[in-house]
């Protein structure tokens, strides 16, 4: 097991059962609200190989119909020193800490939880797409089949079991890394304290909390350059799963 | 464009806000106007706008009659609208405007039981109070559906300061050229209203484009980031919708002909007018969605042929053709003398 993963186990473990009945670790660990994690990811662009598995994952995992994506890698070519380079960028809701989104929705169907994620109660969503214009990352989209908003939610149905959100199980270079910000000994903490680590458009101060390592500053705020090839999503005609 | 970057894996990203979100600005903005077109003749008292205040009148009820169909229409959960009654969330421009459309067509309503059946020369106090209250409700629309937009920090070009002057000049600008349009057409046509009607519409119509001048140089001119977008919109990626069609068909030629006194004319200024006043819309929402937040070039939007599109944008025009011969033929029955 990878040891992000085991980390990440033993920080679940910690919180949902009884406190650690080691002193020095009690004490360690005395600074933090166990009891309210704050979960963040952290997107190391050094190893992102640009496979989509995380796409396809998520896409999986959330039943997102075909042409829709909850998390996507956009993928550029970039000049660095004079030379052709690819640059990934995965992207996803980043469960900002000022969100947009949330304030503008009329019926109150999108909130954040206490650790960080932002959802929608599908069951309350009118569909008006306000939260989808709220936006500034293209997080969010219609749902064709649900005709609600959607996006990516963390995977929390995964994080309340114990598990990592899917993209970051099935990511192969291991670019993901999922965690309690609010735990000084995750990785994800120990990895923002190390690097450099930057937000897409922090301008905007949406504070958002997927933190990008190596990520490009022509990547950081709108893309300008010769756009991609791919203009329209193709409409699948598909029938439910189920 | 940055030749040194290329985008290689992208994904246009859908619009959400379509061609029933423009049918609805565009109603409600027809609407407003046409209320705001009563004041010069039931709240300043100006003379000879008797006839001009009925008519923009019938133009307000109208059109306020397809823009809640529009706006519900819209909604991907339509039948979930009720959601907005039990939940009202002030942080949300668009739950203040789920009371305030209501409001603003019960006073409408009122106001035109008021003003073109019960007092149609306009002199009762209660005509004036109508008159002002609704006026308020109206530009309470004004606000709110610029506010919708323009407090987004998503969208560049969507700026408040901007949006709701524009909305509210072109959506009086449509209400003039509509009522012109109409009457003309009508057997009670009077030279003397079209002229009123033609004058004030050349008027409003050289507010707008005074308006979209002052946006597009404060874009040239680095003072202002949405103008800016509204610059590359015009000149990099629509040209045809905002130069050709909005600028040019919608606001420019209507304004020039507006200077000529003939009645062929005067149909063609007001329908190139109502034009122009869908088109502002139809630029904002569409060109505005097709800018990309975070990709690059610009995301071409397919019109579709069926309910969601151009069969949408001409039932909406059909359903207030119907409401207003309800209406008229309503009104021609009951007030012969001011109708038939």
């Amino acid at each position: 097991m990878d040891s992000s993963r085991r980390k990440f186990l033993a920080t679940v473990a910690a919180t949902v059962t009884t406190p650690v009945a080691d002193r020095a670790s009690a004490a360690r660990h005395a600074r933090t609200n166990r009891d309210k994690p704050r979960w963040v990811m952290v997107v190391d662009l050094r190893k992102c190989i640009g496979c989509q598995a995380c796409t396809v994952a998520c896409s999986t995992e959330n039943r997102v119909p075909v042409g829709q994506y909850r998390t996507l890698v956009n993928q550029y070519e970039v000049e660095q020193e004079g030379k052709p380079r690819s640059a990934m960028l995965p992207r996803l809701c980043n469960h900002c800490e000022n969100p947009p989104c949330i304030p503008v929705c009329p019926v109150q169907a999108t909130y954040q939880r206490s650790d960080g994620i932002v959802v929608v109660d599908n069951t309350r969503c009118v569909g008006c797409a306000y939260c989808v214009q709220a936006c500034p990352y293209d997080a969010r989209f219609i749902n064709h089949e649900t005709q609600t908003a959607d996006k990516c939610t963390f995977c929390v149905h995964r994080v309340e079991a114990g598990l990592l959100p899917a993209c970051v199980e099935t990511c192969v270079g291991g670019a993901r890394i999922f965690g309690d910000i609010k735990d000084p000994d995750s990785e994800v903490s120990r990895l923002i304290a190390s690097f450099d680590t930057k937000g897409l458009k922090p301008e905007l101060k949406t504070r958002p909390q997927v933190y990008y390592i190596g990520l490009d500053n022509r990547l950081q705020h709108k893309i300008e350059g010769v756009p991609g090839p791919w203009t329209k999503t193709a409409n699948f005609e598909q029938e439910a799963l189920s | 464009m940055n030749g040194n970057l290329i985008e290689l894996i992208s994904v246009a990203q859908e619009s959400t806000w379509n061609s029933w979100a423009v049918q609805y600005f565009f109603f409600i903005g027809l609407s407003i106007g046409g209320v705001l077109l009563t004041t010069p003749g039931l709240l300043f008292r100006r003379p000879g706008w008797t006839s001009v205040t009925r008519l923009a009148l019938l133009v307000a009820v109208t059109a306020g009659l397809v823009a809640p169909v529009a706006l519900l229409a819209d909604l991907h959960q339509p039948a979930r609208f009720y959601r907005f009654y039990l939940n009202f969330t002030p942080t949300s421009w668009m739950s203040w405007g789920a009371f305030l459309l209501p409001t603003y067509l019960l006073s409408l309503s009122l106001f035109a039981l008021q003003a073109l059946y019960r007092d149609t020369d306009g002199r009762q106090p209660l005509t004036r109070a109508a008159a002002l209250v609704t006026s308020l409700l109206a530009a309470g629309i004004a606000l709110y559906t610029g506010s919708e937009m323009g407090i987004l920090i998503s969208r560049e070009l969507w700026q408040v300061g901007w949006l709701v002057p524009g909305y509210l000049i072109s959506g009086l600008a449509g209400a003039t050229g509509l009522a012109l349009v109409l009457n003309t057409l009508f057997s009670l046509a009077s030279r003397a209203d079209n002229r009123l009607l033609s004058r004030s519409l050349g008027l409003l119509l050289l507010l707008s484009a005074l308006w979209v001048a002052a946006w597009v140089s404060a874009g040239y001119l680095n003072l202002s980031g949405s103008g800016a977008a509204l610059l590359r919109l015009m000149v990099e990626y629509q040209p045809t919708e905002s130069l050709l069609l909005w600028i040019g068909l919608g606001l420019l030629l209507p304004l020039l002909l507006s200077l000529f006194n003939h009645p062929l004319l005067h149909v063609m200024t007001g329908l190139l007018a109502l034009f122009g006043a869908w088109m502002v819309r139809w630029a904002m929402f569409i060109g505005g969605q097709g800018i990309p937040k975070n990709g690059a070039g610009f995301y071409p939007f397919d019109l579709p042929p069926g309910t969601e599109g151009v069969l949408g944008i001409l039932g909406s025009f059909g359903l207030w053709l119907a409401a207003l011969i309800v209406i008229r033929t309503l009104l021609s029955h009951y007030k012969p003398r001011a109708w038939a």
